[in-house]
């Protein structure tokens, strides 16, 4: 049970958006799916949301090939950019076509969801904002009555007090239908606290993905002389991921991510190195855990 | 409880630390139904999971039980073990660090006893 790619690999032209990326997506995890701008991100959602044909790979939920079954097909939702079907109609129409068309559909939440965005049920779509759009647009994917719910970026234009609203919504959506949501997003610290799990991808391959929780026993900051440092995370096996100079001391970002081993390498090694920032360090050496934008910004800045 | 999202610490582990600090304080009492993982995850938004896992760390402590269909509950003498445990610590970290601190600065026994004795009157 579970939606899984497989080498995928997508190209526009000359330049690669996907590049054999793997990633498996559980039942019922809330997910953050991060990377840099053109990582690949909404290439990877467009494939599972059938908006975009892969040119080699696989996409199969529960076993089965996804863009071929219509039954599949109905267990998944993308809200993108782009509204997927409607054109000049008012909010409250949208809304009635999605419950006419599954009677599943959540309709209390949704007018809810509207109210609480302040939004008016009478305004016409294309009339709206940015962020008024973008906020439609999430809310009825939130309301859908899918296994498996792809945002992706669900606070573009939206304003500190709504961003804040968006992530309680997701919340409340996943507490009144357990599902998976992958949440694709720059807003890291925003979306950090309502997450499990989080994949982080660049140039269109997975590089990393690992339990939020557990970022603790899966990277650490170690801040010292620079030569003590890199011998402390050498003697322990630790891979050094990024390193800023500070003077004449650094900041190394150290984990066990195996940033060449996109096959799940990462996270089988991840109890190995439970604990290892308590272990004694060096004299002169301190430790702290990453926050998760530290770690993914860190983790991505120098690839390229 | 009062989280702290930007510490150190993770999630899950504040979670632990705020429901032990609600038990040693009573607000949580003994016998009695914790808040739920759902109502927790609403109130402070976070994701239930990490909730769940915070508790389960209670559960493995032996200061929750669950009971099946029903939910956690205070194991019954859990307060009097934290409070005891708190006392400990607080002559292991506190007393060694203050004792510690005021040797340093030439602060002798009495002196200390009676800086204390102030701080108690204020």
């Amino acid at each position: 049970m579970s939606l899984s790619v497989t080498a995928l690999t997508k190209q526009y032209g000359g330049s690669t958006a996907l590049n054999r990326l793997s990633v498996t997506f559980e039942p019922n995890v809330i997910y953050g799916l991060f990377g840099r701008n053109g990582a690949g991100k909404s290439t990877l959602l467009g494939c599972i949301g059938n908006r975009l044909i892969p040119d080699t790979g696989r996409i199969v939920l529960d076993g089965e090939p996804l863009a071929e079954c219509e039954r599949l097909m109905a267990r998944v939702y993308l809200a993108n950019e782009r509204l997927p079907w409607w054109d000049g109609v008012t909010l409250s129409a949208m809304l009635a076509d999605c419950a006419h068309m599954d009677g599943r559909f959540d309709l209390g939440l949704a007018r809810e969801l509207v109210a609480r965005f302040g939004l008016s049920p009478d305004a016409v779509y294309g009339r709206l904002s940015l962020g008024q759009r973008t906020m439609a647009r999430m809310l009825i994917g939130l309301c859908m009555p899918v296994d498996y719910l792809f945002l992706d970026e669900p606070t573009t234009g939206l304003d500190p007090v709504n961003r804040r609203l968006m992530v309680e919504a997701v919340l409340e959506a996943y507490r009144r239908r357990s599902r998976t949501i992958v949440i694709a997003t720059h807003e890291i610290a925003e979306f950090a606290d309502i997450l499990e799990r989080a994949v982080i991808i660049d140039q269109g391959r997975r590089i990393d993905s690992f339990e939020v929780q557990d970022l603790c026993s899966h990277a650490a900051l170690l801040v010292g002389p620079s030569d003590v440092v890199r011998a402390y995370a050498a003697g322990r096996g630790l891979r050094v991921l990024d390193v800023e100079h500070r003077g004449d001391s650094v900041s190394a970002l150290v984990g066990m991510v195996s940033a060449s081993e996109p096959e799940g390498g990462a996270s089988a090694s991840v109890a190995a190195s439970s604990g290892f920032i308590t272990g004694g360090l060096p004299d002169g050496v301190r430790a702290r855990t990453p926050d998760l934008q530290t770690y993914m910004t860190r983790l991505v800045q120098r690839r390229h | 409880m009062d989280f702290d999202f930007s510490g150190p610490q993770p999630l899950f582990v504040q979670v632990a630390d705020q429901l032990r600090a609600g038990i040693a304080s009573g607000a949580l009492p003994e016998g009695e139904q914790v808040p739920s993982t759902t109502e927790i995850s609403r109130t402070y938004t976070i994701n239930p999971a990490t909730v769940l896992k915070g508790m389960t760390m209670l559960v493995d402590e032996g200061l929750l039980e669950k009971r099946r269909g029903l939910g956690m509950f205070v194991v019954p003498g859990a307060m009097e073990r934290l409070r005891r445990e708190e006392r400990e610590r607080f002559e292991r970290d506190c007393v060694t660090d203050l004792v510690a601190e005021a040797r340093r600065l030439g602060i002798g026994c009495q002196e200390l006893i009676g800086l204390i004795e102030k701080g108690y009157r204020q």
